[in-house]
């Protein structure tokens, strides 16, 4: 009787077992890629050459010449001259072996791309379920990119075939992962995707669009407030700030229109919006400075805004350099790291200051 | 039940089932001791159990009632060793202080008084015939209707009468873990916890980064300097710079000075999630950073929240669970059997063995138990115990949000109190109710003239009890009741080999008990294994 104890065996016996286990699986590894080189040489399109590449797949789904053999494998065999229906079947056959495969490893292009090319190979894919499952998909990891980029994919191809747009749902979507967790780039990126096509969709006048705007800088003012040690909500921040002016754009008349694409205005209207903007936010970094003197996301956005609003105004030139230069200082001091790059800045400014 | 046990000696004998006894059952159980455990009452739990509503009643008009005196209160002889005389009832009963209940009618029903008589059985409408008469016979007929509805869902009630949640990380949770009680119990979720605030409103507390970011109500400022806290708290003791000079003065202090935390933030800091009991000048820096780190430590565990709660009531299963151990190791349990007299022996002035209901001698080395068991010759006069007043209020829809559990605070002075009041709602979820009803569990120090008067005012900002409110819920039933706090300060007077553990406390949760009972097992059988995982059968290693 243990007792309760469990037996523990003697590490050194375990580590023998498994270098022999090892080396056996390694040998069987080489073998099956072997037989693949000489079926593939030989243009052997079987069944025994599909459960081949079955096998290495389940170990390696990054081996994407296996993934192209397959594909030849089955346009050559189970899907040359069938009817629909088997071709569904086959294809959905196809589907499901690569959601096996995505518990291993969701980050892997080579699966996302053979199940791209299966639904485009079927007659009728279920772009629905796709749609649920790329949402499953992101409930398991919010920050896997992939995972995003094929959620566009699908979405494109759902509002094409059922000729809706799901801009609205998508952006409430990415509302949804932004509270559970804003650290998250791909959640912002997709936003920052979405949000100028809402605001062309739903034809928002002046007043609408600059009200929306502004809920964008509430919500990433949040996040940056909350921890202003991640980056992601802060390029979400750069991103709006440059929009302003790029939306103000379609507030030019035609020529301009075809003359202007930086974020340098000429037109007195637009840059007087810009330079509230532009304030606006100043005050709104400065504010948080105050309590996190250190943050380095918030002096870089600074020195960006300070220089940006500099091109804008015309006096205060001097002033403008100068808290930048000392910016600068503080962010050589902080961010060791960095330096080269502030200095690089700095040496701008200070140049100005001189001439 | 034989009448009499087969053998009278043992390693240890444990009078009572409450919380602490059971776990050092099961813990002396494991270890191979022998084990004899009693209980006086025919439930396990002892004053940590549940009841239905019909037994919650009955125990409410039990304590209510007349304290008999014990036949004999005088020292007797017995074989040449000192008897003497154990009244669990009157020890009990002493305990409970200031019990009232009220039943409420309720104004909006949709069925008719004719429908609810045909809705009882014929024996159950007999037996709450007899409740409703034995209750009051000056309850108008609205609450007539309440009550009779309450009793034909009786079963469907678990009632905590010294209602406790776990922390997500802290001694209990590892304790249920390592020792495989966790495997006899499911658990919920509380991970909604509300502050009261000087405005009339409740706020959610935010103690999560997700919080703090989607808060509505917490400015932008606030907002920072709290995740700084936050952040810091989690792992204080990496930054002693940081509290240096702050460790004995007041954590209140602390938090103004270096975060500048004040007012509602300072509020919801320390009564929420610092779940301070007393008043904020009791505690001090490091206590408070403790205990912040904890509840911080707490939260991610098992989701956003930072505690969990037992269901079908948490002090009745834990018990349950370690008796349980105990009894698979060899444990004896009589349940519903009564001890007449402790014996002492008059030269070492040691602890001998009792003398049961039925006139049989027990013998053992150590006695564990309960002070409801300890005759009173043996307990210091003690009138400054501790006393807590609770409240348990079945109401008819939930406060704040729907939702498994929640935790509400009543900061002190914030309806005229004192002490922070907390309350725990719990529901259909946690098994402690119908569907179709929510449970409120009030507790705070004690510190006016009954526990009705310590709680009212909190209960009226949380339940349209003056009926004028209609968008609140509406209570059905209220019972107050004020406990005391009876420690092992009560038993300097006691022999060496008997151990006492300690009444249920005000805390809300059980990590000073499981400590106890890690204290005494430690005291008792030093460098022994503490509750040493059970194999599982599953398991194919062995």
């Amino acid at each position: 009787m243990n007792h309760g104890r469990k037996r523990v065996k003697p590490s050194a016996e375990v580590e023998k077992l498994r270098k022999e286990k090892e080396v056996t699986k390694i040998k069987e590894y080489r073998n099956l890629v072997e037989s693949y080189f000489q079926k593939k040489d030989k243009k052997e399109f079987d069944n025994d050459a599909l459960a081949l590449t079955t096998k290495i797949l389940s170990q390696n789904p990054d081996f994407y010449s296996i993934w192209n053999f397959r594909r030849l494998i089955l346009l050559n065999g189970l899907l040359k001259e069938c009817s629909e229906e088997d071709k569904q079947q086959t294809l959905s056959t196809e589907l499901v072996f690569l959601q096996e495969l995505f518990q291993l490893n969701p980050k892997s292009y080579w699966i996302f791309n053979h199940r791209r090319w299966c639904l485009e190979t079927m007659q009728n894919p279920d772009w629905d379920k796709e749609l649920q499952l790329v949402g499953k998909f992101l409930e398991l990891d919010a920050r896997n990119f992939h995972a995003w980029d094929y959620r566009r994919y699908v979405t494109s191809k759902l509002s094409c075939t059922t000729e809706t747009s799901l801009t609205q749902i998508e952006f409430d979507f990415t509302t949804t992962k932004i509270n559970q967790n804003f650290s998250n780039y791909s959640a912002w990126h997709q936003r920052s995707k979405l949000l100028p096509l809402l605001i062309k969709e739903k034809n928002l006048d002046e007043q609408e669009k600059k009200k929306l705007i502004d809920k964008e800088f509430e919500l990433v003012k949040a996040a940056f407030y909350t921890d202003p040690d991640d980056q992601s909500a802060w390029l979400y921040h750069w991103w709006l700030v440059a929009q302003g002016s790029i939306i103000s754009t379609s507030q030019m008349n035609e020529e301009s229109k075809e003359s202007s694409n930086s974020l340098n205005q000429n037109l007195s209207i637009d840059t007087s919006e810009r330079i509230e903007l532009l304030q606006r936010e100043i005050n709104v970094v400065k504010e948080l400075l105050e309590l996190e003197p250190d943050s380095k996301y918030c002096l870089q956005t600074l020195a960006n805004l300070l220089s940006e609003l500099k091109s804008n105004v015309k006096e205060d030139s001097k002033k403008i350099d100068d808290e930048i230069v000392t910016i600068c200082d503080r962010l050589i001091k902080i961010d060791k790291f960095r330096t080269k790059r502030y200095e690089d800045l700095r040496s701008k400014f200070i140049s100005n200051q001189q001439g | 039940m034989p009448q009499q046990l087969e053998v009278t000696e043992y390693d240890v004998i444990i009078l009572g089932t409450g919380f602490v006894e059971s776990i050092l059952a099961g813990a002396l159980a494991r270890i191979g001791k022998s084990v004899l455990h009693m209980d006086t009452n025919e439930y396990y739990g002892g004053s940590w159990t549940s009841f239905n509503f019909q037994e919650l009643l009955d125990w409410a008009q039990l304590l209510q009632g007349h304290v008999e005196e014990s036949s004999g209160n005088s020292q007797e002889n017995f074989e040449g060793k000192k008897a003497l005389p154990i009244n669990f009832s009157k020890a009990r009963r002493q305990a409970y202080s200031t019990i009232e209940y009220e039943i409420y009618g309720i104004l909006k029903q949709t069925n008719s008084t004719e429908e609810n008589e045909e809705y009882l059985h014929k024996d159950e409408q007999d037996t709450s015939e007899e409740t409703i008469r034995h209750v009051s016979t000056s309850l108008s007929n609205f609450e007539r209707e309440t009550l009779a509805k309450l009793l034909k869902e009786s079963k469907q009630y678990n009632l905590d009468i010294a209602p406790k949640i776990m922390p997500c990380r802290g001694e209990l949770i590892e304790l249920l873990i390592s020792s495989g009680v966790g495997r006899y119990l499911e658990f919920k979720a509380l991970d909604k916890t509300y502050i009261y605030s000087d405005q009339d409103t409740f706020d959610k507390v935010p103690c999560s980064k997700e919080d703090v970011f989607t808060s509505q109500t917490v400015t932008l400022i606030d907002k920072r300097k709290l995740m700084r806290f936050l952040t810091f708290a989690l792992d204080f003791t990496n930054s002693p710079e940081t509290f240096e000079g702050y460790e004995e003065k007041p954590y209140e202090k602390f938090l103004k000075e270096k975060f500048q935390i004040d007012g509602k933030l300072l509020s919801a800091v320390l009564y929420a999630i610092t779940l301070i009991q007393t008043k904020a000048n009791d505690v001090n820096t490091i206590q408070g950073l403790t205990y912040t780190q904890r509840y911080l430590k707490s939260l991610g565990r098992y989701g956003n929240a930072a505690f969990l709660v037992a269901l079908y009531g948490a002090g009745s299963e834990i018990s349950q669970g370690f008796c349980r151990i105990s009894a698979v190791f060899g444990g004896i349990y009589m349940l519903n059997h009564s001890i007449k007299h402790l014996l002492i022996d008059k030269s070492s002035n040691n602890f001998t063995g009792l003398i049961d209901v039925n006139g049989q001698q027990l013998s053992s080395t150590y006695l564990i138990t309960s002070i409801d068991y300890i005759p009173e010759k043996l307990l210091q006069e003690n009138e400054e115990c501790e006393q807590i007043s609770r409240a348990i209020v079945i109401i008819d829809r939930y406060i704040h949000e729907e939702g498994d559990a929640s935790l509400t605070i009543f900061p002190p002075d914030s309806v005229g109190n004192e002490y922070p009041i907390r309350v725990l709602q719990f529901s259909e979820g946690t098994r402690s109710c119908p569907e179709d009803k929510y449970v409120l569990y009030m507790s705070t120090k004690a510190s006016g003239k009954s526990a009705k008067e310590d709680l009212y005012k909190a209960l009226e900002k949380l339940v349209n009890i003056s009926n004028d409110d209609a968008s609140l819920s509406s209570p059905l039933f209220a019972l107050f009741y004020r406990h005391k706090f009876r420690d092992a300060t009560l038993s300097s007077l006691l022999p060496d080999n008997i151990i006492v553990t300690n009444d249920s406390d005000s805390s809300l949760d059980f990590e000073t008990a499981t400590i106890q009972a890690k204290q005494l097992f430690e005291k008792m059988c030093p460098n022994e294994e503490f509750l040493p995982a059970v194999p599982d059968p599953d398991d194919d290693d062995l």
